[in-house]
């Protein structure tokens, strides 16, 4: 794959480049990690790496930090290549995954460890006082003297961040920061992160392999996939514009029918399906006639009616979610596919039930057609 | 079966072992160190404490044993820490095996054998003739006080580099990264942070070869040329040459006392030096 | 390894080889720290398979447990005695008469034949540990083909406890190579020397008859001496000569041979030895003194196997078998009928057999110096000093 699915990094006007990864490959051994990385990223923005395991988003990250060397292209922060620069100079701090907070140390001891490392010294005074108000800051006041031990796990992630923020970096990398807490507090954290990265006016870099945490958190998510950056924009744009099925997939729900382009009329391109059927909807990019592409539809912009247009499909399963109601439909010859209707719709339609037949339908337009891989 | 029952059943075994093996000789020779040597050799029974008051006789083996005791300890920890850093922390997975198996091979071989190679070695016809050779003379190793030291360092070094090893091994490594990921230097990083945190091999591995150092009777008996005389090589010729029983047990009893208070005098300071973990990190 | 030598031919280079092979890891040493000789007869004991079967055992068991000296014996007569008996004879090597009575005195030691030096037989009388022998299970001992000198310690109060093996001299060991070709003649000068020309290079035994004796030859007093006075001169001069030691030890060959060591208290097998390979080195009996020395067979009292213990001890007294260990280990045999069957060149030689003038200011070992606290005590004071 050529890097045709990058579109130059969405940038906001008035931001200052702070970092850049600029054609920025990594190799471990026969292992291509990270391969030909292009982005910029913007003072004051919250930028996550977004995509599974082993899709090199730690080793960028690591390249920021310092603990890696890109094996070619450069790393700049603030506008200076600083690939060889140990991480110990680098104005760049990290919450690691599990935190790696120091065992032998207290919480004051541990959020005090980046500013007992200046030189020349500050003053003991100066560094209780800063710790102090860093413990404020996360919430974590009158516990400086706690061992980490007696710490719970959403207490050591505070101590983690504050440890970092301390310093005052360019830079605060969180490496999947939340994988060790439950889903209630991952909540909860996920605001205060949000809110604290506002208030500090810190650029933020997240690296998570879970679509919803980048979806709510982040002005920017860079999209990988098997070392390379497939899309970067806002949470918004990959959701609606996504340039590939990868990321549709990847970023919200999506139903997908493979198919090949047959015609490209107009603003709409018509595409044969597997089963002869022919869907129309919006190319994402220039394609060719008989180029191999998946239409993509999201649940949400499909219409569940009793009668009129559409595919005929029969109810298989209903989950019921408040606002909407999920229900898994089956076609005869396009399988299982699933439908998102809102509480109004219900109202006006009534509910369906395993087994009723019902029509489907959505607007061209909101389909899209992408490339396949 | 209660779980009383079953907990006395665990602790049995090792509870008669050292009951026959620990306890009983302990007390009989402790009862022997107020008897009276008999006229042969061997111990007739007394109440006398003169066998202590003889201690001084020993002195020099005691104080032979305490000064070489420690600076063996503490010059195997030397020779063993960096040794240990790079198994741990630097080597490969493949060479940590590998090298791991070396630092284990000597002990396939008897410390005796071991040590009649540094006979040779240490002899005139060994380093001392390669000195020669490279325009250093005169210089006698084998028979002093320094032989015995190498030789216990050599002896002594996998008792050192494994819990220190093992503490380095198993030291997360992201803590490295975080300290200097805060701006700590690597030096910075290894008082703050490695040091700290594997002292606790260290601590086991100095009380291992240090209570072990205390007893050592062959390496200076076959470096030392006689010449160096340890506590053990004392208690040996007390049981097996001039055969006075009741002397040796007073000599054993003295060296089990000396040993204790060394390891609790050592203990404290290991603890201190935990409780004062603020100090050591703000270095 | 010296400067000195560029070239040596590869003949003599195999003869270094050999000379030190031989000299630099004696058994006795070796046994004598390592307490392996007691763990051998353990060994040797539990596992059946070490055991030969019985091709004639006779009546007098399966084996026979001999506790000894290093180096003391011809394996192939042990050999030919297992052959003829079905007795498999199992050997434990000692390096003190110290360390042999501090293991009978710790009783069951499993022994039936044992080797201890004249002067230590009173004592295991006198403790009960040895056996009075029946002359009429040895048909080959014959009382009147020893030399008296070295047969009488075997006898006390009339009854006979041990048969004489094998006798020899304690003197001194001296490279003559560093002393401008000379050797020395006396133990006032081994002790000046040791602090002078060759301090750092003397080494004096880890045995106390010999060490304390030859300080006592210092000062011309007995060898044998357990007066105060006189032991408290000799410590006195043994803790001023211990700062120039090479070392203390009994395992002086291989110090010698490398040429770490210059000057020792040396026995005379092993002088002999030494004078063979180097003849630089001379062996010198003290002009003061010194000690005369006989070793014996002798039987624990209890020992297991009783009947193979005489058989044994018979054996090793017959002429022709004493002739082949005289051969294995070169000192010198009491008995005449023996010492008729060896070669000429044995016969004369001046080490093994010294001069009688020579042989004269020489003492037997006193049985006083086995059991005195105050020599036992000197030894391991000047040690621990």
């Amino acid at each position: 794959m050529e890097s045709r699915g990058y579109i130059e990094a969405f940038t906001p006007a008035d931001g200052k480049a702070i970092a850049e990864l600029r054609g920025v490959s990594k190799r471990f051994g026969d292992v291509l990690a990270a391969s030909d990385l292009n982005l910029t990223i913007t003072e004051g923005e919250f930028l996550s790496f977004l995509g599974p395991s082993g899709c090199g988003k730690t080793t960028a990250l690591r390249m920021l930090a310092g603990f890696e060397t890109p094996t070619e292209g450069d790393v700049l922060l603030d506008g200076e290549v600083v690939n060889a620069l140990e991480a110990h100079h680098r104005p760049v701090n990290m919450v690691f995954q599990q935190y790696a907070l120091f065992p032998h140390m207290t919480v004051a001891q541990n959020i005090g460890y980046g500013l007992r490392q200046r030189r020349p010294r500050l003053p003991k005074a100066q560094i209780a006082e800063k710790v102090d108000k860093t413990l404020d800051i996360v919430q974590l006041g009158g516990f400086e003297d706690r061992k980490i031990w007696e710490m719970s796990g959403g207490q050591q992630q505070r101590v983690a961040l504050a440890r970092a923020i301390i310093n005052e970096p360019k830079l605060l990398l969180l490496d999947e920061p939340m994988a060790a807490l439950d889903r209630k507090l991952r909540k909860e954290m996920q605001i205060e992160l949000q809110d604290l990265q506002r208030q500090l006016g810190i650029t933020f870099v997240l690296v998570t392999h879970d679509q919803e945490e980048a979806l709510s958190m982040s002005d920017r998510i860079c999209i990988m996939r098997e070392g390379r950056i497939v899309q970067v924009g806002s949470p918004q744009e990959l959701y609606d514009r996504p340039n590939s099925k990868y990321v549709a997939d990847f970023v919200g729900t999506s139903n997908f029918f493979d198919g090949t382009v047959v015609e490209q009329p107009g603003p709409l391109t018509s595409v044969r399906l597997s089963n002869g059927m022919i869907m129309r909807g919006t190319p994402t990019e220039e394609m060719s006639n008989s180029e191999d592409v998946s239409v993509s539809v999201r649940p949400e912009q499909m219409t569940l009616q009793r009668q009129g247009e559409g595919l005929t499909v029969e109810v298989r399963n209903r989950i019921f979610l408040g606002e909407h109601t999920e229900y898994l439909v089956n076609h005869e010859t396009l399988g299982d596919f699933l439908v998102l209707s809102p509480r109004q719709s219900e109202q006006t339609e009534g509910a369906f039930t395993v087994g009723d037949t019902a029509f489907v339908s959505w607007e061209d337009s909101a389909a899209l057609i992408l490339d396949r891989n | 079966m209660t779980a009383r029952t079953r907990n006395w059943l665990l602790l049995a075994p090792a509870g008669a072992w050292f009951l026959v093996m620990l306890i009983i000789p302990l007390t009989v020779v402790f009862i022997f160190s107020f008897g009276e040597r008999a006229p042969a050799g061997g111990v007739v029974p007394a109440f006398t404490f003169e066998q202590y008051a003889n201690l001084p006789a020993r002195w020099a083996a005691f104080k032979n044993t305490m000064t070489l005791a420690p600076i063996g300890t503490l010059s195997a920890l030397l020779i063993a820490y960096p040794l240990a850093y790079y198994l741990a922390v630097k080597s490969s997975p493949k060479w940590k095996t590998i090298l791991l198996v070396l630092v284990i091979v000597p002990f396939w071989t008897s410390i005796l054998i071991r040590s009649y190679a540094w006979i040779f070695l240490l002899g005139g016809r060994g380093i001392p003739a390669l000195l020669d050779w490279v325009g250093i003379e005169g210089v006698r190793l084998i028979n002093t006080p320094f032989a015995v030291l190498i030789g216990i360092i050599y002896g002594y070094l996998p008792l050192m580099v494994f819990p220190i090893f093992v503490s380095l091994d198993k030291l997360d490594k992201r803590l490295l990264e975080a300290s200097s990921d805060l701006g700590a230097k690597p030096w910075r990083t290894f008082l703050q942070i490695t040091l700290p945190l594997s002292i606790p091999g260290i601590a086991t591995g100095c009380m291992l070869v240090f209570i072990l150092l205390m007893g050592e009777y062959l390496i200076p008996a076959l470096l030392g040329g006689g010449k160096v005389f340890f506590v053990g090589n004392a208690l040996v010729d007390l049981f097996l040459q001039s055969r006075n029983w009741a002397y040796g047990s007073a000599v054993a009893v003295t060296l089990v006392v000396v040993m204790l208070i060394a390891v609790t005098v050592y203990m404290r300071l290991i603890t201190r030096l935990g409780a004062s973990r603020e100090d050591v990190s703000i270095m | 390894m010296t400067r000195d030598i560029d070239y040596i031919s590869k003949q003599k280079f195999m003869q270094e080889l050999e000379s030190y092979r031989k000299g630099s890891i004696t058994r006795r040493h070796f046994l004598n720290v390592t307490g392996l000789g007691a763990a051998a007869a353990v060994v040797g004991t539990a596992v059946p398979g070490l055991r030969p079967s019985p091709a004639f055992a006779g009546d007098i068991g399966d084996r026979v447990v001999l506790a000894t000296w290093p180096n003391y014996h011809d394996p192939e007569n042990f050999e030919a005695f297992t052959e003829a008996t079905g007795a498999h004879v199992q050997v434990n090597v000692f390096g003190s008469n110290e360390e042999m009575l501090a293991k009978l005195q710790a009783g069951a030691t499993g022994w039936d034949v044992y080797v201890p030096t004249n002067y230590t037989i009173s004592t295991y009388v006198d403790e009960g540990l040895i056996e009075p022998l029946d002359t009429s299970k040895l048909p080959n001992y014959d009382g009147a083909a020893f030399d008296a000198r070295y047969a009488e310690a075997g006898s006390v109060d009339g009854s006979l406890y041990a048969v004489p093996k094998n006798w020899g001299s304690t003197g001194m060991a001296v490279n003559t190579k560093h002393n401008d070709g000379k050797p020395i003649a006396s133990w006032k000068e081994f002790f000046d020397i040791a602090r002078d020309k060759f301090t750092g290079r003397a080494m004096v035994h880890d045995y106390q008859l010999t060490t304390i004796g030859s300080a006592l030859n210092y000062y011309g007093y007995s060898f044998n001496s357990v007066d105060e006075a006189e032991l408290a001169d000799a410590e006195k001069l043994l803790i001023d000569v211990k700062p120039h030691l090479f070392a203390i030890t009994s395992d002086y060959q291989p110090s010698m041979r490398n040429g770490d060591a210059w000057l020792t208290i040396c026995w005379s097998g092993d002088g002999k030895q030494l004078n063979t390979d180097m003849p630089e080195i001379h062996y010198v009996l003290g002009r003061e003194g010194g000690e005369i020395w006989s070793d014996y067979y002798a039987i624990p009292k209890g020992a297991p196997h009783m009947n193979a213990a005489y058989a044994l001890i018979n054996f090793l007294l017959d002429p022709k078998v004493n002739a082949k260990e005289v051969l294995a280990h070169g000192y010198p045999t009491a008995d005449a009928r023996t010492f008729e069957l060896l070669p000429e060149a044995l016969k004369n030689d001046p080490i093994l057999f010294p001069a009688q003038e020579l042989l004269t200011p020489l003492e037997f070992g006193a049985a006083a110096t086995l059991t005195d606290p105050n020599r036992a005590e000197l030894m391991a004071r000047f040690k621990s000093a």
